[in-house]
């Protein structure tokens, strides 16, 4: 029914939604603030490889410890100095969501700054730059290593999160200060440090995700902004408030998107692929229209039911 | 010695004033309720105790020492535990975690010991370990509650409504657990209660508070026998 590109297509992109998912969801529990800026994060974190690799000729995949790093920081500083001190001034959630999007302007531009730097350094006339590897042979396959790594590292992302989040004392401290923070202050949790934990996890994880963008898409300082409501899709149909749903949520946006485009483009519908980019918006309203709280609220039992008496 | 004293409270939010002049003390071992019509201020009183609100002037006292403007998490420290009649446990968290945390401060040895400690307190919710806390029982889930604030090994444990939205059978139990806490483990309570009658019934002591003053103190058995403040305040003949 589909080719093996296409399903490898769609499993790439759903791994980096997913990634980015992860993060915008953590730091949406953590001040219920939905960050504008996160879709940058990611930008950043692919400007990171790609500088070091065009210009220090360095492994993309060795520079994996600073694709997660980077974007880590700068995602902890925001929220230490810019959406902390604004929450603790009792800032609304629409003055949080304002001051993300100054900070995504400022990164956004930032970045096409950094991009022209980059530009003169490598004299090049374009800007869009990408990463290029050879497909390995996979059991007669030919198989893009990035298909491979990345969902490696979604699914290694995944297990540390779980066990993060179910068997450590911090992990548990941490789902607690989420849903109760004045009870967790009381009990003697330090909420902001948990908070400050999240943020720092989540721009690491949308910096892995930069890691793996440019293999895909050209990279320039708007692909983040531009993948910015797909992300934002994947966490409300996950919930908004749960890990495993924003990861289940990418994986849904991921797959209608390439899958979806690839079917609706055949005979007998023939739609122009150019609406590729509003088919996990559709997704997404869907969602919100049946499944208002995400799907990880819609019950299995009752489902069972159903079908039983069918 | 006293264990906890308050002196001439006046206390509110903001520049909203609930409370006017409100003196009692507690004893080890002692239950005092806090009954009075709704509005009154009851659950006010017990956060201006724990440091929640606005206190304009007067003292609380605790083991002789005051700790009137301490911050909430410093009084837990000391040995005083607030239950609020909502937000008591994490509902996402399991029961263990939820105990788990509620040591969160302690040293990793005495964690178990704590736990075991309040688990032979309450063993309703031993078969419950590992089921989140939304899943469980009202009475369950305030005896959850409970269990946390015992792990700390407080002094005195102040309770918001504890037997609220509860059916009397269970409110019949929580009742019994609060009187364990008492006579076993020899903690000072204070307790809000809207169910006069059954808080009248366990208690020692009794603070009557009508619109923010307190109209009676003393045993539960002179407030019921003073027929006028007994039926007009709290229906109880």
């Amino acid at each position: 029914m589909f080719s093996l590109d296409v399903i490898l297509d769609a499993l790439i992109f759903s791994n980096m939604i997913s990634l980015m998912a992860i993060g915008l969801t953590l730091t949406y529990q953590t001040l219920k603030v939905p960050n504008f800026a996160h879709g940058d994060l990611v930008t950043l974190g692919a400007y990171a490889v790609l500088f070091l690799y065009k210009t220090f000729n360095v492994n993309p995949y060795l520079a994996l410890p600073l694709a997660f790093l980077i974007p880590a920081f700068f995602s902890l500083l925001t929220y230490l100095l810019i959406y902390k001190p604004l929450s603790d001034r009792g800032a609304s959630i629409v003055v949080l969501m304002i001051a993300s999007i100054a900070v995504e302007i400022i990164l956004r531009n930032m970045l096409h700054i950094f991009a022209d730097v980059m530009r003169n350094l490598q004299k090049t006339y374009y800007r869009s730059l990408i990463l290029r590897e050879k497909n390995i042979l996979l059991g007669g396959f030919s198989i893009p290593p990035v298909a491979i790594s990345s969902t490696l590292t979604t699914i290694f992302v995944a297990s540390i999160i779980y066990l993060f989040l179910t068997k450590t004392k911090l992990g548990v401290a941490m789902r607690a200060s989420i849903e109760n923070p004045g009870l967790a202050s009381v009990l003697g949790i330090d909420v902001n440090k948990v908070y400050s934990i999240s943020w720092f996890i989540a721009g690491g994880l949308a910096g892995l995700a930069g890691l793996f963008l440019p293999y895909r898409m050209p990279a320039d300082p708007e692909i983040g902004w531009g993948l910015l409501l797909k992300v934002f899709s994947a966490s409300i149909l996950g919930g908004l408030d749960n890990i495993f749903g924003a990861i289940a949520g990418g994986y849904i946006i991921g797959n209608v998107e390439y899958l979806g485009i690839n079917l609706l483009s055949r005979p007998p519908i023939n739609l122009s692929t150019s609406y590729r980019p509003a088919l996990p918006l559709i997704a997404m309203i869907l969602a919100l229209l049946f499944v208002p709280k995400g799907i990880t609220s819609i019950n299995m039992r009752k489902i069972k039911k159903w079908l039983r008496r069918q | 010695m006293k264990l906890l004293g308050v002196e001439d409270l006046n206390a509110g939010y903001g520049k909203l004033q609930i409370l006017y002049g409100i003196t009692f003390s507690l004893e080890n071992k002692e239950i005092l309720a806090i009954v009075g019509p709704n509005g009154s201020g009851k659950s006010t009183l017990l956060k201006s105790i724990f440091g929640l609100t606005t206190v304009y002037s007067g003292k609380v006292i605790f083991k002789g020492e005051e700790i009137t403007n301490k911050p909430p998490h410093e009084k837990a420290r000391i040995g005083l535990a607030y239950l609020p009649q909502i937000g008591n446990t994490f509902e996402k968290l399991t029961v263990i975690e939820n105990l788990k945390m509620a040591c969160y401060t302690l040293e990793e040895h005495e964690v178990k010991e704590r736990i075991e400690e309040v688990l032979a307190i309450f063993p309703h919710i031993k078969p419950y370990l590992k089921r989140r806390v939304w899943s469980l029982s009202g009475g369950e889930r305030q005896m959850v509650a409970m269990a946390m604030a015992l792990t700390r090994r407080p002094e005195i444990i102040m309770m918001d409504e504890p037997s609220a939205a509860l059916a009397p059978k269970i409110a019949s139990q929580i009742f019994e657990k609060i009187v364990e806490i008492r006579d076993s483990l020899g903690k000072g309570v204070v307790l809000v209660e809207q169910n006069a009658k059954k808080a009248l019934e366990v208690c020692d002591k009794a603070l009557l508070l009508v619109a923010g003053q307190q109209a009676f103190l003393g045993s539960p058995e002179e407030l019921l026998a003073d027929p006028e403040l007994a039926q007009t305040y709290l229906g109880v003949k």
